[in-house]
């Protein structure tokens, strides 16, 4: 793709330099190293030597590796769900180049009909005595809800509209987001539900070992909900293992998905579609099937990452979609959009660094959204089609 | 409608099953977020029809409506069956709900759906309670086979009869829902003098059809208004007026008329202005002919409201009938006044152009006289986000760069124009909390502009093309990173900028200079101070009926500016560079800079509104600079038809407008915005009114007359 267009008449190398192209940076893994020796330098001297100039003696520093590994560690939690969600818009925008801005409210939507299973699990008991079982039955439904959601999304404004102006599958998306998120207003209520409290104990006998009136109990490590303190690179951190809990299921959740896309038949059918409809028609491939089915699985990852956000943050709102979907298309866009890996990297990439960022240059934490985007403008100076885009998306866009 | 795959099953549609199953479920949902409960409060009949059980016939209609219209049978009887089914089908929605309420515990389902009130005993069942809930339910599937009959009878009728019926009690609804804050509008005298004039006017136009001179005809038709007015003047000094109008005698004296139409002069000339538009609109082009017939029927009732003060049974009948009536005879009426058009010479065209534009003009002037503070506040934010649309279009609609931060030039422009007209440690070095005279200013403090030549705080006028010139630079600043950028990507960026500009005004550390959470207040209004010319020209433009002049002038030159713009060679150069950027470069388009200056020139307009709305608001807060702003603006120009001014005007009314009027639905405005915006978008994909293909049409005439058919050789 990238040797065609390069090599094409009307090539990039023919064309006269745009504004500021000397900047750009054209192997996506240089890249990547660039900005994480840049970050890494910047952290170790904010950590190591900086705080020579100004110390006292004896005195901590305001910034230190325990605050950096620790939020190191939100950030990659964070990122993951970022992640989740932002696979979605890259798959939909992979194969009908328009923006699925509603996708933040299918993530909504999993949170809460996630919240009436948990809910009544809870009220059953079920919760108590299966608590793992429960939780994965509660994924299982809000990803139902969410796949629901999105093939009605689909159904109704989107597909009508193929082969419209551009803009106006963007406007139904809007339209559709803003009306999701009042229908479920207007539904459930303003007042936030509040997911149970969760404990589930892994590795009784080994871990978690507290003296109870003289011999020692161990309970095992609470998974969800406690916070741990542990060493690690020899500095004492204080961490949720649902963090860890959180990247090991996205991470298996999106390999899942790579697997899906690059091995199985309907994978295989989604990249045709991206790469041209007309012609896979001709070959035989049912695009309108095609197309929903990748809604379908951006939705599920979305349904997925939703309990595990509500999970960790416990408290679902309507309008708790907004937010964290338009990070995740920031993500997409960081990672070039209608790409995968892209996608995934992209989402880590911006968890880590709006949580680690802030501190890290001084600035009060109120600040990160604008860390994020800021991040985002830069990256689109250096790098204008993100991370891993290809260099013809600024043609199809 | 669509009408893919419509199979017919003995007189059934596969069509209507379709539908009504859509709506069924959509039905279902909405009775559970307690739509019924919600309504039952609110009357729009007085103590006649309820709003729920308006929500009842709705549900039940619209499908039977859409079943209706898409069936392509001929036969009356087929239609009419086919509505009543898929009013039958919907009601069904509403009776399962009945029936969950039955078997789920009250609080189990009050706790899943929080707003949802128990139906039972309500309108949905009729008023039957638990104990004949049989006959409720059987009593409403009857009533939704009935109404669906009706409807399916309706849609039988000749189109515009249908039309007649529908606008009646649509029209009936709307104004019932609106009672409340239009009632005292229009006084009774004041409706009766004006729409008499127009009607006199309107007569002396068909009478005088024989008189060759325009303008001998347009002075029959002033004086015939005139005549009204004398007749109305001498009526009013004998009292017959109990309570006095605007127009008439007393009222409130607006700042543009000074107190002035209490002369009786002025009266008469006020309404012999109002008979010419009568006369005028004979010859004018149907859409200015209908749209001011219309404007004199709703003048009329809302004369009649102000005397019934509520929406009363007898209103409601006038009220459909008015607006029945006008549905069928004005659009005949319209093509007569539009075939006289087409004969004038194009002089006299031009001519009747301008004289409806200047009364259009006068009108709008006159308007915050009779709107009391509630519409006009609701119009000047229309004008605003006109303003505002306006200016995206040059970035959306013509150099087609999608921008979703909008609400970033926006909050500068506000932002810049309350920092310069407040004391604050930017402008004045210091914040008094007492308010010190100026020339202490200098003294104390040292700020930017007590430095610069001693000027303590800026007035608005000062302070107003700053905010313009600020924002159009930061506009163009936030552009350069972003030149390369095309389509999603530069969506995504804008987007940030948006979000940024949200996150900015609020935080702590950006607090000294914009106030944080607390915003900027008081921002002192604009003061027009002619009192060196005569001594009671000095103006305050301190609430919504006079910034509404501000605002006017605003949207009038915004709109002049884009007009004159997108006929210059810099309109062609960014339309240019939307086909195709690497076409247009070829040919000669220097990208850089008509990219720059799309960037600049809307970012200009929304810096114009953004100062206009701090002095309005008399203060900014950082919750009006949120990302709803953007998705406004461009919904609205996309609803409208891109590119077009008119669609602007007509997207902000849809959009703005129509939201804020109905706030007694309140808990549905934004639930009736997002699936405007789907529906409108799914119907009419161009826009309500697209931008005419002008340029294009007048090239392919010449060609096709010049240049030899290609088959003939």
């Amino acid at each position: 793709m990238q040797e065609t267009t390069d090599s094409g008449p009307s090539g990039s190398k023919s064309r006269p330099k745009r504004a500021l192209s000397f900047l750009r940076v054209q192997n996506a893994y240089a890249f990547i190293g660039l900005v994480l020796i840049v970050i890494f330098a910047w952290v170790f001297f904010v950590i190591e030597i900086e705080p020579q100039f100004y110390l006292q003696e004896g005195e901590r520093a305001r910034y230190a590796w325990d605050t950096f590994i620790s939020q190191f560690i939100i950030g990659l939690a964070q990122g993951s769900i970022y992640a989740l969600i932002a696979l979605g818009y890259t798959l939909v925008y992979g194969i009908l180049f328009m923006i699925n801005f509603a996708h933040g409210e299918v993530f909504m939507a999993g949170a809460y009909i996630g919240f009436f299973a948990i809910n009544a699990a809870e009220q059953s008991g079920f919760l108590e005595s299966q608590t793992a079982l429960a939780i994965l039955l509660t994924m299982g439904v809000a990803v139902m809800g969410s796949v629901i959601v999105a093939i009605l999304l689909e159904r109704i404004a989107y597909r009508p509209l193929r082969g419209a102006p551009r803009l106006v599958p963007l406007i139904t998306a809007i339209g559709a987001s803003i009306t999701l998120q009042q229908l479920f207003l207007r539904l459930f209520g303003s007042s936030p539900r509040t997911y149970p409290r969760i404990s589930l104990f892994v590795g009784q006998g080994m871990w978690g070992c507290e003296p109870v009136d003289g011999t020692t109990v161990c309970e095992g490590i609470d998974l969800i909900s406690k916070s741990y303190d542990v060493l690690i690179f020899n500095q004492e951190v204080r961490i949720r293992p649902f963090f860890f809990v959180i990247l090991f299921v996205s991470l298996l959740l999106m390999s899942a998905l790579w697997f899906f896309i690059q091995r199985t038949k309907t994978g295989k059918a989604m990249r045709a579609v991206a790469e041209d409809k007309d012609t896979a028609s001709l070959m035989g491939i049912n695009v309108d099937r095609t197309i929903v089915i990748t809604f379908m699985l951006g939705a599920a990852l979305a349904g997925a990452g939703a309990v595990l956000f509500a999970l960790y943050n416990r408290q679902v709102t309507p309008f708790m979609g907004f937010i964290p979907g338009i990070k995740a298309f920031t993500a997409a866009v960081l990672g070039g959009i209608g790409n995968v890996p892209g996608a995934m990297f992209g989402g880590l990439f911006l968890g880590v660094a709006e949580s680690v960022f802030p501190s890290a240059l001084g600035l009060p934490n109120q600040l990160k959204d604008v860390v994020a985007f800021g991040l985002l403008i830069v990256f689109m100076i250096f790098r204008p089609t993100g991370i891993f885009g290809e260099v013809l998306s600024e043609k199809k866009a | 409608m669509m009408n893919q795959n419509n199979l017919r099953f003995g007189f059934l549609e596969t069509n209507t099953l379709r539908y009504s199953f859509y709506a069924a479920i959509a039905i279902f949902i909405l009775t559970l977020t307690g739509i019924f409960g919600t309504f039952a409060q609110r009357d729009v009949i007085q103590d006649t029809l309820s709003l729920d059980l308006v929500a009842l016939v709705l549900v039940i209609g619209v499908p039977a409506l859409v079943a209706g219209r898409s069936s392509q049978s001929d036969k009356p009887v087929i239609t009419i069956l086919n509505s009543a089914i898929a009013g039958l089908i919907a009601a069904t929605a509403v009776i399962l709900v009945v029936l969950l309420e039955t078997i789920v515990p009250q609080e189990e389902l009050m706790f899943v759906f929080n707003n949802y009130r128990p139906i039972i005993g309500g309108v949905a069942t009729l008023g039957a309670g638990q104990d004949n809930l049989i006959m409720g339910i059987l009593g409403l599937l009857a009533l939704s086979l009935i109404l669906g009959g009706i409807v399916g009878g309706i849609l039988s009728l000749p189109q515009r009869w249908m039309l007649a019926i529908l606008s009646g009690l649509g029209s009936m609804v709307i104004i019932g829902l609106m009672a409340g804050q239009i009632r005292n509008l229009v006084t009774p005298s004041d409706a009766l003098g004006v729409v008499g004039a127009f009607v006199a006017g309107y007569g002396a136009g068909y009478a005088t059809r024989t008189i060759a001179n325009p303008w001998l005809r347009r002075l029959l038709g002033f004086i015939a208004g005139g005549a009204v007015g004398i007749v109305f003047l001498v009526l009013g000094n004998t009292g017959a007026f109990a309570q006095n109008g605007a127009l008439l005698l007393g009222g409130d004296p607006s700042i543009i008329m000074g107190g002035a139409v209490n002369s009786s002069l002025t009266m008469i000339i006020g309404f012999g202005i109002v008979g010419l538009a009568g006369l005028i609109v004979t010859s004018a082009s149907s859409f200015v002919h209908n749209s001011a017939i219309f404007l004199a029927v709703v003048f009329a009732l809302l004369g009649m409201l102000n005397v019934q003060q509520r929406m009363t049974v007898i209103m409601a009948i006038v009220t459909f009938i008015a607006f029945a009536a006008a549905t069928i005879f004005i659009p005949p009426l319209g093509t007569q006044s539009n075939k006289q058009y087409r004969t004038l010479s194009p002089q006299q065209k031009r001519s009747i152009d301008v004289i409806t534009g200047v009364l259009a003009l006068v009108l709008a002037l006159v308007a915050p006289v009779f709107m009391g503070q509630y519409i006009t506040n609701v119009l000047d934010l229309v004008m605003l986000y006109i303003i505002m649309g306006i200016g995206l279009n040059v970035m959306v609609g013509y150099a087609g760069l999608l921008d979703l931060g909008y609400v970033a030039s926006f909050a500068i422009g506000a932002y810049t124009s309350a920092i310069l007209t407040t004391p604050s440690i930017f402008t004045t070095g210091c914040i008094p909390f007492e308010p010190i005279a100026d020339a202490r200013y200098a003294e104390m403090c040292t700020g930017i502009l007590t430095n610069w030549q001693g000027v303590g705080i800026l007035t608005f006028w000062q302070a107003w093309p700053i905010a313009i010139v600020v924002s159009a630079f930061t506009g163009m600043a936030l552009g350069v990173p972003v030149l390369r950028l095309r389509g999603d990507y530069l969506a995504i960026v804008t987007l940030g900028f948006g979000e940024m500009t949200r996150v900015l005004t609020r935080a702590q550390i950006t607090a000294p200079v914009l106030g944080a959470a607390q915003g900027i207040s008081p921002v002192p209004f604009p003061v027009i101070d002619l009192t060196s010319l005569n001594p009671d020209w000095y103006f305050e433009l301190s609430n919504a009926s006079t910034i509404y002049y501000l605002y006017i002038f605003s949207v009038l030159a915004a709109a002049l500016v884009v007009w004159r713009l997108s006929g210059s060679r810099l309109g062609r150069a960014w339309r240019a560079m939307k086909a195709d950027e690497d076409v247009a470069q070829a040919m000669g388009v220097p990208l850089v800079r008509t990219k720059l200056l799309a960037f600049g020139v809307s970012s200009a307009f929304a810096g114009l509104g953004g100062a206009i709305f701090a002095a309005q608001l008399r203060g900014i807060f950082p919750d009006s600079f949120t990302l709803l702003v953007s998705i406004n603006v461009l919904s609205l120009i996309i609803i409208g038809g891109l590119g077009s001014i008119p669609g602007v005007v007509v997207g902000a009314l849809m959009l703005v407008g129509l939201p804020e009027v109905l706030r007694e639905i309140q808990d549905y405005r934004l639930l009736v915005f997002g699936v405007l915006l789907v529906v409108v978008m799914l119907l009419k994909p161009d826009g309500l009114i697209p931008p005419p293909i002008r340029q294009l049409s007048k090239q392919q005439k010449v060609p096709q007359s010049a240049s030899p058919q290609p088959n003939t050789q």
